[in-house]
């Protein structure tokens, strides 16, 4: 897995490349960690790259919404693909990510 | 593995040892030559100087001889013409010639033929001592004795000037050598008309020659001017022998140099190779004839002195290396003895012995060093073991306790099957194998009022956090269930508990079912979960409906939708956790749903239990070896 984070004034962009697991989901977390205490945020994740989500990897990304709304800020989830929106379609997570 | 003991053939201090003996013993080599060679040239310098001298001595000795004699005549010569009217006067002056020199054996004043008409034709006045010393007269010349046609009156004649004649054998004295001075006289108008001579003995200059002692073992010879022995150690060679003749058919350029300084009155030195050996000839002529004096002595002794010292030379050094073997050898031994110490520690330390006592070294040097690296591998080594050691039992307690955790984990979920033996009209089969010791998958079931009450689930992420959650999980649901009879109720019930205080995000997929036995209506609430499959006899395969709720636990007060669908006789529903159909094999390649489907298909006749057995073998199949990545639980129900 890589992950590639851009920050430009509030606005930071996540690309992630690869599968999100078990392993590669710990590591993933500790790298978005210092975004998720800013406050008013725009966070965008861009999953175009991305492969695979475990349900680990849906703990991660669950928690950086809780965050980052709860800060007043926004989190953005960007070109999944066809498999992975089907993961979070079937887990209810569609219904309160904000998928673009 | 076997260390072999440090052989002395393979030994540090013997390879040193055997460096330090080839150093010195080119050292020593490169030095010895060069003191002999110049220790052979100072004797040679020595040794032509000595031979010089004493040369030199004897020469001058020669030539004070032959002076005197020269003067003696030159002193007397001159009374021959006042008194040439007087010829009986000159008996007089030949006796007064022997009278003056004592070396003078005889002397002649020979006259032209004529002269004196009164004499006749020979008128050679001589004098001579007879065997008792004592000075006699006669005339020399006659028939017989034609003086006028012999060498000595004949040579100073045509050359105009006093002459010393080659050495000759008296005829008739004995064997005894002569040579003669002659002086040619001359009257007012130049015209010759005597020769006066003296004849000289050479008893003493052989005497003289032969008494050179320059070297012992050395000899002495003496040629004339035209190269005949007059001195040598085999007497035969005496005036019948030239230094040509003698050596006939040696071409050596050191014998040619040798001959025509001898003949040419020039001193020097020459190396002759002789059949007997190598000899070294040192020469210097008599000026006054021109004879020249040799000394010849054997290279051997001249060398002998060099030779003694390269002698000793050679016994010194061999026992200054030995020694320096010796010394050298046992001294590297002394210094490397604490590296086969060291060995031994090694050897202790690899048998456990971090303890081990160090050889101790006073000195500041690379085996200090050595000391003290293998004082930091001791400690090093007795910490790493006893972090080693306190890290394999935190590791067993740890995994002791996940071994407990285990037997309570799976304590929780049912396990005996068939799991109603006295009912026909279910048949439920269902397990759990987590991928770590513990899990976060879950399932459970129970019959009430003819209701089947079951559930599936998946807590996010694997091992100990996602247990602590399946457990609470599978605790709320028995508890909550047993007064809750719609699916969805008991989903929201579960889900606002879950999600109190639930910081860490975790969250649980679920599905949830309540099977009425009597008329097969299901009811049923999906919380995020896969959708199970529907088996028809007739190997029908289809996913169930299902509305994508959200997981369990992620926020409080959520509504989940319940579902409603009816079950006919004889068929199953199967349901799963995503460890099924997202195995993975070495190639990160996934089950599939589309390869659960055919199987399910496949099996559709079968028991739950063959269903189950399958599922499992598949998997297994499909992952060709590679590690479980994820809890795998499956559950097959039965409606008969």
């Amino acid at each position: 897995m890589n992950v590639e984070i851009t920050q430009t004034d509030n606005q930071v962009t996540v690309t992630l490349e690869g599968r999100l697991d078990t392993v590669t989901s710990s590591e993933f977390e500790k790298k978005l960690t210092p975004y998720l205490s800013m406050p008013a945020v725009e966070l965008i994740m861009d999953c175009s790259a991305m492969e695979y989500i475990s349900s680990a990897g849906l703990r991660v990304v669950l928690m950086a919404h809780k965050s980052i709304t709860a800060k007043g800020g926004r989190f953005i989830v960007r070109n999944l693909s066809k498999e992975v929106r089907s993961v979070f379609d079937m887990t209810g997570f569609s219904r309160i990510l904000t998928i673009e | 593995m076997k260390i072999n003991k440090i052989t002395h053939k393979n030994s540090i201090s013997g390879r040193l040892t055997l460096r330090v003996l080839i150093v010195s013993a080119i050292i020593f080599t490169l030095t010895f030559t060069l003191f002999v060679r110049m220790a052979a040239n100072k004797v040679r310098q020595e040794a032509t100087k000595h031979a010089h001298s004493e040369l030199s001595n004897t020469v001058h000795q020669i030539d004070a001889v032959l002076k005197a004699v020269e003067t003696a005549v030159e002193n007397t010569a001159w009374l021959v013409p006042y008194r040439l009217s007087s010829p009986d006067f000159m008996y007089a002056i030949t006796e007064r010639l022997l009278q003056n020199n004592r070396f003078i054996c005889g002397s002649a004043v020979a006259f032209e033929p004529d002269y004196y008409a009164s004499e006749g034709h020979y008128f050679s006045p001589y004098s001579y001592r007879d065997e008792n010393g004592k000075i006699c007269s006669k005339q020399l010349g006659n028939e017989t004795y034609d003086y006028h046609y012999m060498d000595w009156y004949q040579i100073p004649k045509l050359l105009n000037e006093s002459y010393w004649s080659e050495p000759y054998y008296d005829d008739g004295g004995g064997e005894m050598m002569m040579t003669t001075y002659s002086k040619p006289l001359y009257d007012e108008f130049g015209n010759l008309y005597a020769v006066i001579t003296a004849d000289l003995s050479l008893e003493w200059l052989t005497e003289l020659v032969e008494g050179i002692h320059a070297f012992d073992n050395s000899f002495n010879l003496m040629v004339s001017r035209n190269a005949s022995y007059i001195v040598h150690p085999n007497h035969d060679l005496i005036l019948n022998e030239t230094i040509y003749s003698s050596t006939y058919g040696d071409d050596d350029e050191s014998l040619k140099k040798m001959q025509y300084d001898m003949v040419h009155c020039k001193p020097g030195e020459v190396l002759r190779d002789m059949a007997d050996g190598k000899y070294f000839v040192f020469y210097s002529p008599v000026e006054t004839t021109c004879w020249s004096v040799a000394v010849v002595c054997p290279r051997t002794e001249l060398y002998l002195g060099v030779k003694r010292l390269r002698g000793m030379l050679i016994i010194l050094g061999v026992i200054a290396l030995m020694l320096m073997i010796f010394l050298s050898y046992y001294g590297i031994r002394k210094i490397v003895a604490p590296v086969e110490d060291f060995s031994g520690v090694a050897k202790q330390i690899a048998k456990g012995d971090f303890n081990a006592q160090l050889p101790e070294i006073q000195s500041e040097d690379e085996l200090k060093e050595l000391h003290d690296s293998f004082e930091y591998l001791q400690t090093s080594l007795v910490k790493y073991i006893d972090e080693l050691k306190s890290t394999t039992a935190n590791k067993e307690r740890i995994e002791s306790e996940l071994r407990i955790a285990r037997g309570i984990q799976m304590g929780m979920i049912p396990k005996s099957f068939p799991a109603f033996p006295d009912r026909d009209d279910v048949s439920l089969v269902a397990k759990l194998v987590p991928a770590k010791e513990v899990g976060g998958d879950l399932y459970d079931f129970f019959i009430e009022n003819d209701k089947l009450y079951f559930i599936i689930g998946d807590v996010s992420g694997k091992g100990i956090p996602a247990s602590l959650v399946m457990a609470v999980t599978c605790r709320l649901f028995r508890s909550v269930a047993s007064y809750l009879d719609r699916p969805e109720e008991i989903i929201t019930s579960l889900n606002n508990s879950l999600a109190d205080g639930n910081d860490s995000n975790m969250f649980c997929t679920a599905f949830l079912g309540i099977l009425d036995l009597k008329i097969g209506s299901l009811l049923y609430c999906n919380a995020g979960h896969n959708a199970p499959y529907i088996i028809e006899k007739d190997g029908k395969v289809s996913a169930m409906s299902v509305t994508p709720n959200l997981p369990l636990g992620l926020f409080s007060g959520f509504l989940y939708e319940g579902q409603e669908t009816r079950i006919e006789k004889d068929m199953m529903i199967y349901l799963f956790t995503d460890g099924v159909n997202e195995a993975e094999n070495i190639e990160k390649e996934q089950f599939s749903d589309e390869r659960l489907i055919s199987l399910l298909k496949k099996h559709s006749s079968d028991t739950p239990r063959v269903i189950i057995d399958e599922t499992f073998a598949e998997v297994e199949r499909h992952a060709d070896g590679a590690d479980q990545s994820d809890d795998i639980t499956v559950m097959c129900i039965k409606y008969c």
